[in-house]
């Protein structure tokens, strides 16, 4: 049907413009990034799953927003393992837990600086350190954008990103859509203050999550030196602590022994322990790497300590902050070491004995780790699993590094 | 300012349109012609306000050049000096920017030579804009024109649908467009065909080029390690890629001419539906194809002294060619392949020799995806590590298809693609790919689809979603995909 060119460019623009602003309103109502905030109900919008893709976008507004006095840096460790509530001093205080899955140090610095411009009354910052962090051939992700930060408010490309493009409006529709089929489930990615949801990370299968992390460490390779530059950014964010009164307290984390193992088959060992070396002649910090109650708990398809070789649960979340605070708590003894620059030679040295007196406590589990020859040797690493499971499990590089090491 | 941005669409390109056609209306055309100077001039201070003094001393350079040499054309002599040292500037220009680096690091492979390679930044689109103008000197030595008033001049250098990325304009077919007072009236007729055509053009660039670049772009990254497959993979997409992203901005360029009732020149005519190479070039990139017949290729002598004379100065054509695309090897290689594929279809034309059409497709569409490969190259051994796995027939003839189609024994699972470290689009960017070979058939030139435009419901609906598909893919979220720790 011809028509005039007048009635042509009116109904092209008009539909295009139409387009437009539905799709931009699309996207604030469902709000998948969690950035607008304007309309939340259960079985629309109420969760989040897309938040595991955007993490550091959602977080770096979620700062501008909330404006936090405390927060928690780190990676997924830190991220999904500390509930920033423990570490307020009052109930209306504001804490965020600034945590990045595969978060490299200078990221956490940049966030740490992102939270200072929007916050300039930071009162108390705590990092999660991992040795994966500081690795010199990691880099960040394609989705940490340097422009979007030391800003107080979202900059006009992510406005554009996330309100006109098809990017969001499939993340809006499968937010949607997820809501509706499953509307009572738990299922965002991160919780309101931005601690990760250790729920939504258990439906995934255990055998997954424990490859997963065990295949980390690999990519670390061998004999490699952990970034200078990494650490350099770490004194700039203890620097700026010290001189602006900020509470600083730092921990390394406390992974599974598995992963310690893994780490010590890939040859990594006497780099950790270097790498930690340094960090005390930077600043005091917490050890609750090594071999203790909480980390060798036994494997098993429902742990109360640990989600997988690399991430630990809230509960010891809660014992890390009540030791970093001294607090009373539930915590065991033997779980973390304050290390202040001058006793790290005689905590490397406790924790080689705990190593030994782990492996000859648990028979099994010593011939599992030390042999790993079989699945079925394996097999008793988790109790209930079945050969194939094990199997899978021995696919970890890690663990494959050990077997051929311990074979020889 | 790109013309796949929102910056440009939703705030550059109206307030343009709203300003030109508002002074125009109130019969101000000289203010109108001012503003279209201006709101040029802003379009490319955009980039980088730096250089807008080079454009701007370029122009009035060249335009004074222009004035003497027209005002000499008695004095052969005189005319001939000037016109040469006007070019001769002009080259000296884009040589320094495009070709100081190049130059230094080709004297770095000489032994015990160190130079310090110099980091210059290059002019956006000083390219075209040095082309358009040795175009407008040369015309006026020849005494084709008598010299053209500043102004018009001025925003035929500039004029923003052209000034970065083509087409190239000719100063006899724009300038004249300029001071035709109907063109100064709002065209809705005009207005919707330039709507049209923007709208095909920005799906191409941003719904088809964009898409399919990452494929290319991990196979030149990775050119010493990639298998057969992966190798065709990343030299058809880039053929596809480049010819969607240069022929969508072209077009956007056309369809933005229109909304202000300037017509400018088609640069693309379904180039990969050639049967020759003499025919590619009528088809790709036009009006450089012009360029360099009627500012090179003719001035060295063209096919006057005899054939070998004509070969030879194909083949320099092309290699000067291949040097304005880019300073570097990988573009020389690829002018002198393209000046010996020339030579050899004329040669084949004088000896009256036949292809069957098909064939002569095939062998044209490859011989064009090979210079390809060079062209995208970063350095010409990853060119030479890309056809060499392309054509590693030991790996084609293990292939699982070529096996089958053989009846020879095939692997035990032979649905299966192996797994590819360099095909990040997977099966999708095998069926993409073929869907865009059949494109070339399918999807109709613009010249053919201008021809075809009527303002009806129909085509409102294909412009419309084309462009809000368009719009919405121009902005990406990035993704963190945490497969790692």
């Amino acid at each position: 049907m011809t028509i005039s060119p007048a009635s042509f460019n009116f109904l092209t623009a008009g539909a295009v413009a139409c387009g437009l602003f539905l799709a931009a309103l699309l996207n604030v109502m469902i709000d998948p990034f969690e950035l607008y905030m304007v309309f939340e109900k259960n079985g629309i919008n109420a969760q989040k799953p897309e938040l595991a893709f955007h993490g550091r976008l959602t977080k770096a507004v979620a700062i501008e927003r909330k404006q936090p006095t405390s927060i928690v840096l780190g990676s997924s460790r830190a991220a999904l393992g500390i509930n920033p509530l423990l570490i307020r001093t009052n109930p209306s205080e504001c804490v965020y837990n600034c945590g990045l899955d595969s978060a490299t140090m200078y990221e956490a610095r940049r966030y740490f600086e992102h939270a200072l411009v929007n916050q300039p009354h930071l009162r108390c910052v705590v990092i999660g350190l991992d040795y994966q962090m500081f690795d010199q051939s990691k880099r960040p992700p394609e989705e940490f954008v340097e422009s979007r930060l030391c800003r107080t408010s979202m900059t006009s490309k992510d406005l554009l990103d996330t309100l006109l493009s098809i990017d969001a409006c499939q993340a809006s529709l499968s937010t949607f859509a997820s809501n509706l089929m499953h509307p009572l489930a738990d299922q965002s990615y991160f919780n309101a203050n931005g601690q990760r949801n250790e729920l939504a990370y258990l439906q995934s299968p255990l055998i997954g999550r424990w490859r997963s992390s065990i295949g980390a460490e690999r990519s670390v390779p061998a004999k490699l030196a952990y970034s200078a530059a990494a650490m350099d950014d770490l004194r700039r964010v203890v620097e700026t602590c010290r001189a602006r009164g900020i509470q600083l307290q730092l921990f390394v984390s406390p992974s599974h022994a598995v992963e310690w193992e893994s780490l010590r088959a890939n040859g990594q060992w006497d780099n950790f322990c270097k790498w930690k070396n340094e960090l005390a002649q930077i600043f005091p910090f917490w050890d609750f790497s090594g071999y203790s109650s909480i980390t060798t708990e036994p494997l098993s398809d429902h742990m109360k300590f640990y989600v997988d070789a690399s991430h630990y649960r809230d509960i010891v979340g809660g014992f890390i902050i009540a030791k970093l605070f001294s607090r009373e708590s539930a915590a065991p003894r033997d779980f973390g070491r304050h290390c202040d620059g001058t006793n790290l030679g005689a905590i490397n040295a406790q924790i080689e004995e705990a190593r030994r007196t782990w492996l000859e406590s648990q028979p099994d589990m010593r011939h599992c780790i030390a042999s790993l020859r079989l699945p079925e040797d394996a097999e008793q690493l988790f109790g209930v699993a079945g050969r194939k499971r094990v199997a899978q499990i021995m696919v970890a590089p890690g663990l494959q590094k050990l077997k051929s090491d311990t074979g020889k | 300012m790109l013309f796949n941005s929102y910056q440009f669409i939703a705030i550059y390109l109206p307030i343009v349109l709203v300003g030109f056609f508002f002074l125009a209306r109130r019969r101000m055309i000289g203010m109108a012609l001012g503003w279209l100077f201006i709101s040029s001039l802003a379009f490319y201070a955009y980039w980088d306000p730096r250089y807008l003094i080079l454009l701007l001393v370029s122009i009035f350079a060249n335009y004074l050049f222009g004035n003497l040499i027209a005002r000499h054309l008695e004095q052969r002599e005189k005319a001939r000096l000037f016109m040469i040292l006007a070019v001769s500037a002009n080259l000296a220009a884009l040589a320094y920017f495009k070709y100081t680096g190049f130059a230094f690091r080709t004297l770095n492979h000489l032994p015990g030579a160190h130079f310090p390679v110099p980091e210059i930044v290059l002019p956006l689109g000083i390219s075209f804009f040095t082309f358009t103008q040795i175009a407008y000197l040369v015309d006026v030595y020849r005494g084709e024109i008598t010299n053209y008033e500043p102004l018009g001049y001025a925003v035929f250098v500039t004029f923003f649908p052209h000034l970065i990325a083509g087409p190239i304009l000719h100063h006899k077919s724009i300038i004249p467009q300029f001071h035709r007072l109907r063109n100064y009236v709002f065209s809705g007729k005009n207005f919707a065909l330039g709507l049209f055509v923007f709208a095909v053009g920005l799906a191409k660039k941003v719904l088809i080029a964009d898409n399919i670049g990452s494929w290319a772009n991990v196979v030149f990254d990775h050119a010493n390690s990639v298998n057969t497959l992966e190798a065709w993979v990343g030299a058809l997409a880039y053929t596809f890629q480049l010819f969607y992203d240069f022929s969508g901005y072209s077009d956007m360029a056309v369809g933005l001419g229109l909304m202000l009732n300037i017509c400018l020149p088609i640069n693309f005519d379904v180039p990969y539906q050639s049967t020759s190479i003499i025919d590619f070039w009528r088809r790709w990139h036009i009006t450089l194809s012009a360029f360099l017949r009627d500012y090179l290729y003719i001035p060295l002598g063209g096919n006057r002294f005899g054939e070998f004379r004509r070969y030879v100065n194909l083949i320099a054509t092309m290699l000067l060619g291949g040097l304005w695309h880019g300073a570097g090897w990988t573009f020389f290689v690829w002018g002198a392949l393209h000046g010996a594929y020339l030579a050899t279809n004329h040669l084949w034309r004088r000896l009256k020799l036949q292809l069957y059409a098909p064939v002569a497709w095939t062998a044209t569409f490859l011989a064009t995806v090979v210079a390809w490969v060079f062209f995208r190259a970063q350095r010409l051994p990853d060119a030479l590590n890309i056809l060499g796995a392309m054509f590693n027939f030991q790996a084609v003839f293990s292939s699982y298809p070529l096996r089958l189609f053989l009846l020879l024994p095939v692997p035990s699972t032979p649905l299966a693609i192996p797994h590819e470290n360099y095909l990040i689009g997977g099966k999708k960017s095998l069926i993409a790919l073929v869907l865009l070979m059949a494109s070339i058939w399918i999807i109709p030139s613009i010249r053919v689809s201008m021809a075809r435009f009527k303002p009806t419901l129909g085509y409102a609906v294909i412009t419309a979603a084309l462009l809000l598909f368009s719009m919405l893919s121009m902005n990406r979220v990035a993704q963190f995909l945490y497969f790692q720790f």
